[in-house]
């Protein structure tokens, strides 16, 4: 379950560990009821600011992918499998249309696009 | 005499590893990023020094067992100059350092290494729940007892004889002795005392202290961590649990039972030494089994360097750390955050005890 943010990427640090972090989760790797470091340690093992990790956490929280809990702790809720609320749906259709319309608009094939789907779901579980 | 050759044997083979204990990416004092760790110069300067710190503490070895073998000099003299030697030899070993600390320094700017690398910053979520680092709570049963010794020896205060040993010579006798009175009776817990609130301190910060992974010797990196920090702090602990035994064994005998020189004050002491320089030892031995060999380097990447935290590669200020320990950069053990409010909050704290003493 490794972190690695890499500061001379254009996408923010707070960004690239969220990122990180939904990722395993989408994997599996961290699974619900499992639990963060805390924000402190979390800062001190990676020296970055408190504030970044913070910012972080604060973003999963809004995403409703963990709660933050006394003492900084931050606990993982997503993963498990449930139905999403069509708003929910509806949100990550919204998303998806841009990214999709710019790399069909810069010539990528439909059937690319769907192999390219399919090899990024089956990293996942 | 056996003793203090003992120990600086033990100090001069410390003093001549020291480079080679340290993290590979450390040396000197310096933040070497990881593609250049192998560096030639870097490793031969290495040798250079323990070839040198190794020649300065054999020849002040040689000049002790000298003196004593083939001079009449009386015994307590060539221990006064034996601590003399001692003190002598980490002077020139601490120049030698500053020296290598500065021509380390000169030759990573000079070969821009850090314009070489690309710095990452790096970590592992699972790390944390692995770590085996002792609980604070360890510490401070040793705290419980002497605060308990405390309230006992007031309980006892009117038994306690007028004057008590203080002070033993090599033959186990006693030779120092110290007056009855409220606060002499609880001198030897007081200093105890402020050691264990300092070695509790230690120990919250050891847990807190920050797990330094490198970027490209990731699963090598996570296992020297983990060993690293389990061994220290149970190294830690069997101090901090032998002298609480031996301090407590000593007043309660004393003070309690009335008996100045019992047979077992000498034993005591030896296996008191033996643990803390044969702990010493062990835990040297993991820790320089334990450190990543870097064996296979195959991109410009390296953990983030803290160079510019640290003055001379031995103090360490850096506001925007929250942790109060941090592992040293030179050699192996911990220092303080010295930009950590809290570090001057607990030097008043462990000074307290000993500054009562001495003004009241």
């Amino acid at each position: 379950m490794q972190i690695r943010l890499d500061p001379s990427d254009e996408l923010q640090l707070y960004k690239q560990l969220a990122n990180q972090i939904i990722e395993l989760i989408a994997k599996g790797e961290l699974k619900n009821g499992d639990t963060l470091p805390s924000v402190r340690s979390m800062a001190t093992d990676l020296g970055i600011n408190v504030s970044t990790v913070s910012k972080s956490y604060h973003e999963l929280e809004e995403k409703g992918l963990i709660t933050l809990k006394q003492k900084a702790k931050a606990v993982i809720i997503g993963g498990q499998k449930r139905e999403l609320e069509e708003i929910e749906v509806a949100k990550v259709e919204n998303d998806l249309k841009p990214i999709m319309a710019e790399a069909f608009a810069r010539g990528l094939e439909k059937e690319q696009m769907t192999s390219l789907f399919q090899r990024i779901l089956k990293q996942w579980k | 005499m056996l003793i203090i050759v003992g120990i600086f044997i033990i100090v001069g083979i410390l003093e001549a590893m020291t480079p080679h204990l340290a993290r590979k990416t450390n040396v000197f004092g310096v933040s070497i990023p990881e593609p250049f760790v192998k560096h030639s110069q870097l490793i031969k300067w290495k040798r250079r020094y323990s070839q040198w710190v190794g020649a300065i503490a054999s020849l002040c070895l040689l000049v002790q067992i000298g003196l004593h073998l083939l001079t009449a000099i009386h015994e307590e003299k060539v221990t006064l100059l034996s601590f003399l030697l001692l003190y002598v030899m980490l002077l020139l070993s601490s120049g030698l350092y500053m020296n290598y600390h500065i021509k380390t320094k000169k030759l990573k700017r000079q070969e821009q290494w850090e314009a070489q690398t690309k710095t990452v910053y790096v970590t592992d979520l699972s790390i944390r729940q692995k770590d085996e680092t002792l609980p604070p709570i360890f510490f401070s049963l040793p705290i419980i007892m002497t605060i308990a010794l405390m309230t006992f020896t007031y309980m006892n205060y009117d038994s306690i004889p007028d004057s008590f040993a203080t002070h033993w010579n090599s033959a186990g006798e006693a030779d120092g002795w110290t007056e009855k009175s409220r606060l002499s009776v609880i001198t030897m817990p007081l200093i105890l005392l402020a050691i264990q609130l300092s070695f509790f301190i230690m120990g919250i910060g050891m847990k807190g202290a920050k797990l330094q992974l490198s970027a490209q010797a990731k699963e090598a990196s996570i296992h020297r961590e983990l060993t690293q920090r389990k061994y220290g702090s149970w190294y830690l602990a069997a101090i901090n649990y032998s002298m609480t035994i031996l301090f407590v064994v000593l007043h309660y005998t004393t003070v309690i039972l009335k008996n100045q020189t019992a047979q077992y004050f000498f034993p005591l002491f030896i296996a008191f030494i033996v643990i803390t320089l044969g702990g010493l030892l062990v835990l040297i031995w993991k820790l320089s089994k334990s450190n990543e060999p870097f064996d296979d380097l195959h991109t410009n990447e390296t953990a983030a360097t803290d160079d510019r935290y640290w003055k001379w590669g031995i103090f360490y200020f850096n506001k925007n750390d929250p942790s109060l320990i941090v592992q040293k950069k030179y050699g192996i053990g911990w220092t303080v955050n010295c930009a950590n409010k809290y570090f001057y909050i607990i030097i008043c704290l462990t000074l307290a005890p000993i500054l009562l003493l001495i003004f009241i």
